[in-house]
């Protein structure tokens, strides 16, 4: 009887404890994707984007850099977010792991539903890459792929 | 005079444009000219362009921060020639130091209490691997922050 | 705080070359006052970049206070500026085509950067537009031209430099010159041709 009476509240316990250890491990990344197009065409630097410009224009030299698009996923490890991009584009996006202090995410570009690019990239913590440049309406699209965990 | 000897000559042209003809030769060309719509068009297009060239070169400097540039290059002169031992003597009396200090410390604390990310050592990105269907591909380091970037270019 | 002596006009090349020798601050003052803006419209014709054509004059300064003592005479003065100005642009593109290995049409292109702005002038807002459109055109065509030929039409349209000037500037010969003067102006009048009509530039 006694043994009854302890068990509840033990299990509850364990209970408690699985979940909230399990809670514990589960990391959720959170990914921010902006979609720029870079051209030639204006001169124009998007105020929504003065770090993002400022790293671009160390490597190109479009003149013009405009946010067509932001959006925010919260992911956990192997849970896929998808974002619409332009030209009938769709970006997916998996956390795989986290590597020390970088998080390994799989990346898939797909244009009217076929897959064009795969890849394996790690990021660091408030780290970010930048993937590019398909043509689009006279410039060329640049995603950022930003992440914090 | 001969007009085929002064013909339709267009770099002769731009040497009459120039005032790089010997005297001689310089006075057959302009008879030419006189004569010849096609050359007087041809000097219209030199001066043309000139006008075109002088006008953006002129906004080009104006909007330049000339004025800056006195400043920095003495500057610039004066911490190369100061011997190393002085460098140090200069930056540690400098009451400037006390107050720069003081900002740089006052910016310390609110980065890191704000957790900004630290001064990256490290690439912002490893690319384990990169495949698809593509023509082209490269990827780039930003020469400072170490940020990454592939550019790829779509098979058509 | 600027000492009397910079204010004066009247430094000719001799003096100011001794003085930059002994390290006169005064001297390297007016060294920048007076050409700061010819070597910024050598750059910028060149680079098309205003703030790395801001950087090279800065550089080219700072080469010649370094170098000064190796200044025999044997040229002017001006033109040693306008020749490491010259090297100095065309070893920025040089570094920044090197930074770009692998070929790839959209950072091949290199007709981006600082257009000149617009200017507002008398004229209609359809004629505005156009000059607007040729300005840009000019300036776009002129960065596509090969950097010799780009060097020779802006050392000749900045500084109105006889071809003998320009040919012991980028140590050419004076045919070379003149060859390359006209190879640019025909490429820029060939793709200009339709804009360049009688009446419209003035």
């Amino acid at each position: 009887m006694a043994l009854k009476k302890l068990l509840l509240p033990l299990l509850a316990a364990f209970l408690v404890g699985a979940l909230s250890g399990s809670a514990w491990a589960e990391t959720r990344i959170n990914i921010v994707v902006k979609t720029v197009l870079a051209s030639h065409d204006a001169t124009f630097a998007d105020p929504q984007i003065p770090a993002l410009i400022q790293r671009l224009q160390s490597v190109f030299r479009y003149s013009s850099y405009r946010l067509l698009s932001e959006e925010t996923l919260n992911l956990a490890m192997g849970e896929t977010g998808a974002v619409s991009l332009p030209g009938k584009r769709v970006l997916k996006i998996t956390p795989v792991r986290i590597a020390g202090d970088r998080v390994e995410l799989r990346v898939l570009i797909l244009k009217e539903k076929q897959q064009t690019i795969q890849s394996t990239i790690q990021i660091l913590n408030r780290g970010s890459i930048v993937m590019g440049g398909p043509e689009h309406e006279g410039g060329y699209l640049l995603f950022d792929i930003f992440n914090s965990f | 005079m001969t007009k085929s000897h002064t013909g339709c000559d267009r770099s002769r042209i731009d040497r009459f444009f120039d005032k790089e003809l010997g005297h001689d030769e310089y006075a057959q060309v302009r008879d030419h000219i006189r004569q010849c719509p096609a050359c007087q068009e041809a000097l219209r297009e030199n001066q043309a362009l000139s006008t075109l060239f002088r006008s953006g070169l002129d906004k080009a400097v104006s909007q330049a921060n000339l004025a800056g540039l006195e400043e920095a290059v003495l500057n610039q002169i004066r911490k190369k020639r100061a011997p190393w031992w002085r460098k140090g003597i200069d930056l540690f009396a400098s009451r400037k130091l006390l107050v720069a200090a003081s900002a740089m410390a006052a910016i310390i604390l609110f980065f890191s209490i704000t957790r900004q990310p630290a001064p990256v050592s490290a690439p912002s990105a490893i690319v384990k691997s990169f495949s698809g269907d593509i023509s082209s591909v490269m990827i780039i380091e930003t020469p400072k922050s170490r940020n990454v970037i592939i550019w790829y270019n779509e098979s058509s | 705080m600027v000492s009397k002596e910079t204010d004066t006009d009247t430094w000719d090349e001799d003096r100011l070359v001794a003085l930059l020798k002994q390290g006169h601050e005064g001297a390297f003052r007016v060294l920048v006052r007076q050409y700061q803006d010819k070597l910024f419209g050598i750059a910028y014709g060149i680079t098309m970049e205003r703030e790395e054509s801001l950087d090279i004059v800065q550089d080219v300064f700072f080469k010649v206070s370094r170098h000064i003592h190796t200044f025999q005479g044997k040229a002017k003065l001006s033109t040693w500026l306008r020749r490491i100005t010259i090297n100095e642009c065309l070893n920025w593109q040089r570094r920044w085509k090197r930074r770009l290995r692998w070929h790839h049409q959209p950072l091949e292109r290199d007709d981006a950067g600082d257009c000149p702005e617009l200017a507002t002038n008398k004229y209609s807002p359809g004629a505005l537009f156009q000059e607007k459109e040729l300005e840009k055109l000019f300036w776009e065509r002129l960065k596509k031209l090969p950097e010799e030929a780009r060097a020779v039409f802006v050392l000749k349209e900045v500084e109105g430099l006889s071809y003998d000037e320009i040919a012991g500037i980028l140590k050419i010969k004076r045919g070379t010159v003149s060859s390359r003067l006209f190879y640019a102006r025909e490429n820029l009048r060939k793709s200009l041709k339709e804009y360049l009509s009688e009446g419209e530039i003035q």
